[in-house]
């Protein structure tokens, strides 16, 4: 039987494309290199870090400890729950105590800083306000949020 | 007759020693697990070996899937060995590191799963459904405003279930316990599921981890239980 070139063209061409497959998926796959660990662990340490940072305690801290709660929001650091790294490579967890803690801590300083000190400030100067107003002492007046007080 | 006596005592000897060794307190355990995570869309197979003594209250975690990790905590203290790049975490923390994996059998091994004794959580009240006894538990006052009520349920001297609320009432976290196993004087669920909701109670993480093949108060214990990393190995030491 005599197999002329076409076919041969043919055949060949589907030998290659056969055997090319394998590749084009291999080279499709995202390859899991050292970067994308990294890239994957930042987002997840930054995501757990906002929900697990109690912003309601530091607020307190920060609102009546002043700056010992500013001090605390910056040194005082929850571990991270060991079960997020089980099953974990190097690089991750690396990557994502790393960025856990900073971002922990970000977030306990600005809620302390932001929050917590800016509410004490306000409150501080309509204490002085009302000091002026000789609210304090008892010769009346009103208008402010210590008008309560003034008026004993 | 006194040959049927005689053999008559044995055997229940032999089955009140039985019975004694099985019933025994736990000392230290080892269990095989697999671990299924669903997070963010994705989804992480882990598979390995739990090491758990009790009397130290350490645990050792020889993770053989996906990669080959060997972790240890115990106090304030948490270590993590990578035995094929020779590589070593240390973490050491202010407080007491929260034992990974072993919530389940730690809440088993504990009077009332150790809501009073170790979280200050208070009984409020009871409901029996189904055959199910549900206890509702109060946080300690200090922190209300931050913790809501949990929710135990329990079926035949087993905890079932337990649920988590946040302060406003809505469900944050629900797991089941399922497959108990008498263990010790214990009975320990050797599938545990475990979802985390959002606000709008959509799911933020599933985990189901299945436990098999547990070896209880084994004598001499499991060298694992005792696993130090080896001195060749650099440590790099992070406090916190």
């Amino acid at each position: 039987m005599k197999i002329d070139s076409t076919f041969r063209i043919f055949a060949f061409l589907m030998a290659v494309l056969i055997f090319s497959i394998p590749f084009v998926s291999y080279a499709q796959q995202k390859p899991i290199n050292k970067a994308d660990i990294e890239a994957g662990a930042n987002a997840q340490a930054i995501a757990d870090a906002e929900n697990d940072v109690n912003k309601t305690g530091w607020f307190m801290d920060g609102c009546f400890l002043n700056i010992i709660g500013v001090v605390m929001a910056r040194t005082i650091k929850a571990p991270v729950p060991a079960e997020r790294l089980v099953g974990k490579p190097p690089t991750y967890i690396f990557a994502y105590t790393s960025a856990y803690y900073q971002k922990q801590t970000e977030n306990q300083t600005t809620a302390a800083v932001g929050i917590g000190i800016v509410v004490c400030l306000v409150i501080g100067c309509l204490i002085i306000n009302d000091i002026d107003d000789g609210c304090i002492v008892g010769s009346g007046g009103g208008g402010s949020l210590f008008g309560g007080w003034c008026a004993f | 007759m006194p040959k049927n006596l005689q053999f008559l005592i044995t055997l229940l000897l032999i089955l009140f020693l039985t019975h004694v060794l099985h019933a025994a307190p736990l000392k230290n355990l080892s269990l095989d697990f697999t671990r299924k995570l669903t997070e963010n869309e994705k989804t992480e197979h882990i598979v390995g070996i739990l090491h758990y003594d009790v009397a130290k209250w350490r645990v050792t975690i020889e993770v053989t899937q996906p990669v080959k990790q060997i972790m240890v905590a115990k106090d304030n203290i948490l270590e993590i060995y990578y035995p094929v790049e020779k590589q070593a975490f240390r973490f050491i923390s202010e407080g007491p590191v929260p034992l990974p994996l072993v919530e389940s059998i730690l809440q088993a091994t504990q009077a009332v799963y150790g809501l009073t004794a170790l979280m200050g959580y208070t009984l409020d009240r009871h409901d029996v459904v189904d055959g199910v006894i549900y206890t509702y538990w109060d946080p300690p006052e200090k922190e209300k405003d931050k913790l809501g009520i949990i929710i135990l349920g329990k079926r035949d001297d087993r905890l079932i279930s337990a649920e988590v609320k946040n302060t406003e009432g809505h469900l944050i976290a629900k797991t089941r316990y399922q497959n108990h196993s008498k263990i010790g004087i214990n009975y320990i669920p050797m599938k545990v599921t475990f979802s985390a909701y959002g606000t709008k109670s959509e799911v933020l993480r599933h985990e189901k981890i299945v436990y098999s093949n547990p070896q209880a108060n084994v004598d001499p214990p499991n060298p694992m239980l005792n696993f130090t990393i080896p001195e060749s190995v650099e440590v790099k030491e992070i406090k916190w």
